[in-house]
């Protein structure tokens, strides 16, 4: 599927995981919604991977200049790797970001504060949040349904 | 007696007891512009399909009837029929059925799900509350 100019794709097609096929949804519908977003994942230079800890499933995210695709489980050397459960990711997903992630708005939520009490104490890991932080921001800013 | 899953009569018996569990209005991020058509399917018996049609947030039709034509829904979903019953007695909540690739959304709006997921989840769970016959 593509809005036109950036192409999103999963990589094992209908074998895709759960995580794969709604960061498939999500990624499209928020190109389509977002055309701005395409320029944040043109700044996305490793990978990126999404662990649902309480499904065990695993996705990465492989940005390209042309589009991303979406593998089943974790491919390459992700920068970032978010292990959450079902309910953190939800969480996650719905923090207003702005500047492309760089002003992370959400974070001055209720929601927000949760999510920075659940990484401070360990129970929502954001791999590479402090070692690439843009990079971590970012992703958050291309998964975020909030407007 | 047990009502046949995804029946007409288990549809309306199903509208009713999501319509009264305060849980499933509560869980939505805007119950007042909650107005959507969807689907709901079996992917082990694809000949069956329910359409329903919320007003703000409320069951207002759920049939087998194809009562929106050929869509556009909003939201449309598929699974197996194991696995609504797992989330309809409780052992697994929508959302992780949906993030393990259970329930597959086969249509419509990602961010529907997403900011109103407790409401999904116990639009699922009150399943539970209908007597069923889930050998379709």
């Amino acid at each position: 599927m593509s809005d036109g100019t950036y192409t999103v794709s999963c990589h094992d097609g209908d074998e895709a995981n759960g995580v794969a096929n709604i960061l498939n949804m999500l990624l499209m519908q928020n190109f389509a919604n977002k055309p701005e977003l395409v320029k944040v994942a043109k700044r996305m230079k490793r990978p990126v991977a999404v662990i649902s800890t309480d499904t065990e499933t695993e996705a990465t995210l492989e940005f390209g200049q042309d589009g991303v695709i979406i593998y089943n489980g974790i491919i390459g050397d992700p920068s970032v790797a978010v292990h959450a459960t079902v309910d953190q990711i939800l969480d996650v997903s719905q923090l207003k970001m702005r500047a492309g992630g760089l002003l992370p708005v959400g974070f001055f939520t209720k929601r927000g504060g949760k999510v920075l009490g659940q990484i401070a104490t360990h129970k929502l890991v954001v791999k590479g949040l402090f070692s690439h932080t843009i990079a971590s921001l970012r992703t958050i800013a291309l998964v975020s349904v909030a407007d | 007696m047990a009502m046949k899953f995804f029946s007409d009569e288990w549809c309306a018996a199903a509208m009713e007891a999501i319509n009264n569990n305060d849980a499933v209005y509560k869980g939505f991020k805007d119950p007042a512009s909650f107005d959507h058509p969807m689907f709901f399917g079996l992917l082990d018996h694809p000949e069956v399909r329910t359409y329903l049609t919320f007003e703000k947030a409320k069951l207002t039709a759920w049939t087998t009837e194809k009562i929106h034509g050929d869509g556009p829904f909003d939201f449309g979903l598929n699974a197996k029929v194991e696995h609504f019953r797992e989330a309809a007695e409780g052992r697994t909540e929508g959302g992780k059925l949906l993030m393990g690739g259970k329930l597959k959304i086969a249509e419509g709006n990602i961010q529907l799900a997403i900011q109103n997921a407790g409401a999904f989840n116990n639009f699922l769970l009150t399943f539970g509350q209908v007597d069923t016959d889930w050998d379709i």
